[in-house]
């Protein structure tokens, strides 16, 4: 099993980048879009600052780089998650939920000051 | 562009980001706009210190949490990359204020080098230039003389020292046919060697073949790669067709290659020297030779080489050859001249003092930011950080802003350069590579980075010394250290305000020198006069009654042209640069070896030449119709020639002159006032003036005499000359006055670039006092507010700050007066009718100054008075 606490948690960039892996492999340009769109726009990722955190999470191992495929000068890279990529990803995600529940409980209880 | 900086900015990741995502982020890139383009470099340019960081990151982690030694400093100076960056977008106007300043400063200066560059350092396409060498013989005074085509060959038989030798004579060369307006282009007449000198490949076919450069040879032509690509749309079968160059047909051998470059000259075509008129008179010293070294041969080495020949001539050949040596140097230097030098030289100060003034400017607002930061960098020694560690943080942070500064610097090199091109004398125009090139880069850089560390090391100094209770107790408004970094931004005022000084004195001196030149008067009038020039060809007009019919009918049909009210054609007329220079004999007699012949200029002009240049007539007659060829043999001379040939004042009417080497005697008939004819420096030249009934010469300009806007007859005197003869190019068709103004091209240009120089140095000169009293106001304000409170009035209040600020404006006019009078012998060279100690320069540069200061100094002044001691005290 990887070591994966030490990762968590996770910036809200490397978490949507990771979640839009999830439909399947994407290039970098398709990325971008796809993030921009699943987050509403909410988290802003601009493309000079993708290709960092792709860089990261590529050394983290949680995503790597598919073979080019197609015709010479339209080939592009695509990425895609690996299997411990998946595991952080569903492990922050159930962190981040045990988080909400948590934190709801108390709005509930506590309430106002 | 942009893509060029984004292979840059690629180059500088890591080779593992390069691999994983450069050929994504290349296709990403593409597909966004000019807009989001410009974003994500700037975006890439902030990441990647976090990138590298990223990379140490990942790598100890792999390799299982050891990390090499040298990563941490990596690492932190990644981050105080970063944290300068971000420092210094928190502060933009100062920062952009700042990158401004350091821009021009930078720019301007790699400008000025991207000249020296393409003037010194890379003048010539030609393969190891540094071995080409001018070859030349040398007269007992030590000036160079060009070779006859005798010597040439005897030098290029006798020495071992160079691979090749080769002549080249410019001159400009009819191209008539094919069905197209005639035109005029430049020609180099060479020998077949000369290709062999330059060594260079060629972009078709091959040079002039041996045997093409002596009589009798097929006629043969190279052309260059932009007139193949304009005459012959660059149609790959030129070669083999022919080409009509001085109405002879030349077939077409080579095409130089697109790159081929040689300083001073747009060569079109390259034509064999055995065309060239007179050429291969064995005696006559007209050949500019130059020869390619062998490798590992020194200069010294031909140099003797070529003397110990030159011996050998003087005894086989005394009578060309007494006291002639021989000599040899670097074509650079022969095709430059020290007056170039000089004037780059001039230049190159101006723009690196500029760089300095901009430099002391943003050392201070520095120093003022350390003085402000003297409590961040108390907490941080407090908190353990080492000196060290301080200094390396400050020095990275001007490193930063120096590199902001260079790279806006980049973009003003190249607009300057353009600037140059475009407003600078013709000869730089002439320079195929101006343009910066990766040694002006380089060049940027150093200059960037050593600006970086001139204006930085001093607050780095400050900051090492950081004082720890007392930067924490006072708040870093500080006492102590804010009085010492005062007294340091006031030396660096005095710095500026000399070095200011400096440069307005010396912009007031040119710019005096050139209104001098232009006031001067030249001896005849200037206004209203149009010209143009042709060459008549010389296998066309074979005899000299078809030349002299010729300029009799043109004038003809001139004069009555309406409105001209007077026409003339001269082969030198005044600032063509078309003159001929010859030993003349006072009463034909030649005195001997004992006596120095005066070198006079010889010109050939129509009868009407005086009247329509309005040159007043002196003494005796000027020509008439009688001087026709077979009758007396007359001249005029202007007075100056009157006063070299009989100095002892005698009358030269009714005696004759005559020319070294020649049997004619000229009988003089008058005398005419002189004029200036080639420069406004050297004052007007004696001159034997030929009638071109008896002295007919194929090469002329035509000048017209106009009652109003010269270029309105600009067409008219071509078509003049294309109804006599069609097939017949006009070039230089350019009013009198502009011709003259054309010869001060260098002079304007300097002299308007100093000013230029100057006015931004005044700028920010006025920035920097300023700035400075400002900020001592600041730190001053609670003394102030308490002294107001107390019942100083407003008024002592602005005299108090203006005389302490105008303290250091008056010691920095000192200093910079006395540096300019140290150097004016540097400016001499280029002062006409100005004293290099002109008390009007050196009297209104200070006062300049001293305005500017004042009104520097007033404005913070003047807000320091209404300070509301109540606020300022409460505010503590």
């Amino acid at each position: 099993m990887p070591k994966s606490s030490n990762l968590l948690p996770m910036k809200p960039a490397d978490l949507l980048l990771l979640a839009v892996l999830q439909d399947g492999p994407r290039h970098g340009y398709a990325l971008s879009q796809a993030m921009a769109e699943r987050s509403a726009d909410r988290v802003k990722v601009r493309p000079g600052d993708l290709y960092r955190v792709l860089y990261r999470l590529s050394g983290q191992g949680l995503v790597r780089a598919l073979d080019p495929a197609g015709p010479e000068e339209r080939r592009k890279t695509a990425y895609a998650l690996t299997e411990k990529g998946r595991q952080v990803l569903l492990e922050e995600a159930r962190r981040l939920a045990d988080l909400s529940a948590e934190i709801l409980s108390h709005a509930s209880t506590g309430g106002g000051r | 562009m942009r893509a060029y900086l984004l292979a840059l900015l690629l180059a500088l990741h890591p080779a593992s980001f390069r691999s994983l995502l450069a050929a994504d982020l290349r296709h990403h890139f593409a597909a966004l706009s000019a807009g989001p383009q410009w974003r994500m470099l700037l975006d890439l340019t902030r990441n990647l210190p976090g990138v590298y960081a990223d990379q140490l990151r990942i790598r100890r982690s792999t390799l299982g949490g050891l990390s090499r030694p040298e990563a941490p400093m990596f690492e932190m100076l990644a981050r105080d990359f970063q944290f300068a960056i971000r420092r210094l977008l928190r502060a933009p106007t100062l920062t952009a204020a700042a990158t401004l300043t350091l821009a021009l400063g930078i720019g301007g200066t790699a400008a000025i080098f991207s000249l020296i560059n393409g003037v010194f350092l890379e003048p010539f396409s030609a393969p190891e230039s540094h071995r080409l060498v001018d070859v030349h013989e040398l007269s007992k005074e030590g000036r160079s003389l060009p070779l006859s085509y005798e010597s040439y060959l005897d030098y290029k038989n006798g020495a071992s020292s160079f691979e090749h030798l080769g002549i080249l004579r410019a001159q400009s060369v009819n191209v008539t046919g094919g069905g197209r307006a005639p035109e005029r282009i430049r020609g180099l007449f060479v020998t077949a060697s000369l290709f062999e000198v330059l060594d260079e490949p060629m972009a078709l076919g091959r040079g002039l073949a041996d045997g093409e450069d002596i009589p009798g040879g097929t006629r043969e032509a190279v052309i260059s790669y932009g007139f193949w690509q304009r005459r012959f749309g660059g149609a790959v079968d030129v070669l083999g067709q022919t080409i009509e160059l001085n109405n002879e047909e030349h077939a077409i051998v080579g095409v130089m290659g697109a790159a081929h470059r040689f300083p001073y000259d747009r060569t079109e075509a390259w034509i064999s020297l055995q065309t060239f008129p007179g050429s291969l008179n064995r005696t006559n010293r007209t050949l500019f030779t130059i020869g390619r070294l062998r490798d590992g041969v020194s200069l010294e080495q031909a140099r003797a080489e070529l003397q110990s020949i030159a011996l050998g001539l003087t005894e086989s050949r005394p009578d060309t050859h007494r006291d002639v040596t021989a000599g040899a140097e670097p074509l650079v230097d022969s095709m430059t001249g020290t007056r170039t030098q000089t004037l780059l030289g001039i230049l190159l100060a101006a723009v690196a003092t500029v760089l300095l003034i901009g430099a002391a400017n943003v050392a201070n607002l520095q120093l003022a930011q350390a003085t402000g930061r003297g409590r961040e960098m108390a907490v941080r020694t407090a908190v353990g950080a080492s000196r060290r560690r301080l200094l390396t943080q400050v020095i990275i942070e001007n490193l930063t802003l120096a590199l902001f500064g260079g790279i806006v610097g980049i973009g003003v090199a190249y607009g300057g350069v353009a600037l140059l091109q475009r407003y600078g004398p013709g000869w730089l125009g002439g320079l195929y590579s101006i343009s910066p090139d990766l040694r002006v880069y380089l060049f940027a850089l150093l200059v960037t980075a050593l600006t970086g560390l001139a204006f930085g090391l001093l607050p780095a100094h400050r900051a090492g010394r950081a004082d720890l209770v007392g930067g924490l107790k006072d708040g870093g408004r500080g006492s102590g250290p804010a009085r010492r970094s005062g007294r340091l931004r006031g030396t660096l005022v005095i710095a500026q305000t000399a070095l200011a000084t400096m440069l307005i004195i010396g912009a007031g001196l040119l710019v005096r020198s050139f209104s001098n030149l232009q006031s001067v008067d030249l001896g005849f009038k200037t206004e209203g006069l149009m010209t143009v020039q042709f060459r008549l060809p010389a296998n066309k007009y074979e005899s000299n009654e078809s030349v002299v019919a010729f300029f009799e009918h043109l004038l003809e049909k001139v004069e009555a042209l309406p409105g001209v009210e007077a026409a003339a054609v001269a082969i030198g007329m005044p600032f063509t640069g078309d003159d001929g220079r010859a030993r003349v004999l006072a009463d034909g007699v030649d005195p001997g070896e004992t006596v120095e012949v005066p070198m006079l200029y010889i010109n050939s002009v129509s009868r009407s030449f005086f009247d329509t240049l309005e040159i007043p007539h002196l003494a005796g007659r000027t020509f008439d119709k009688t001087d026709v060829d077979g009758a007396l043999q007359v001249a005029v001379i202007n007075d100056r020639a009157a006063d070299e040939l009989w100095p002892e004042g005698e009358d030269p009417v009714g005696r004759t002159v005559g020319f070294h080497g020649l049997e004619d005697q000229f009988t003089v008939i008058g005398v005419v006032g002189s004029i200036y004819g080639n420069s406004l420096r050297d004052g007007p030249d004696p001159v034997i003036y030929l009638v071109n009934t008896q002295d007919p010469v194929h090469f002329s300009t035509l000048a017209a005499r106009v009652p109003s806007d010269p270029y309105l007859y600009g067409p008219k005197l071509q078509q003049a000359i294309w109804d006599l003869d069609p097939n017949q190019p006009v070039w230089e068709i350019v009013s009198q006055t502009d011709r003259i103004g054309g010869s001060l091209g260098s002079d304007r240009f300097v002299a308007r670039l100093l000013a230029f120089f100057a006015g931004i140095a005044l700028l920010l000169a006025a920035i920097g006092i300023g700035g400075v009293v400002a900020y001592a106001v600041a730190l001053r304000k609670r003394e102030l507010g308490i002294r107001l409170s107390l019942g100083a009035t407003p008024r002592t209040i602005v005299h108090m700050i203006v005389s302490q600020g105008l303290l250091l404006v008056v010691a920095g006019l000192a200093l910079g007066v006395l540096g300019a009078a140290a150097l004016q012998r540097l400016m001499e060279a280029f002062l006409f009718g100005v004293d290099g100690l002109d008390p009007l320069s050196f009297g209104a540069a200070p006062l300049v100054l001293l305005l500017v200061g004042l009104l520097a100094s007033a404005i913070p002044a003047w807000r320091a008075s209404g300070i509301n001691p109540v606020t300022t005290l409460r505010d503590d």
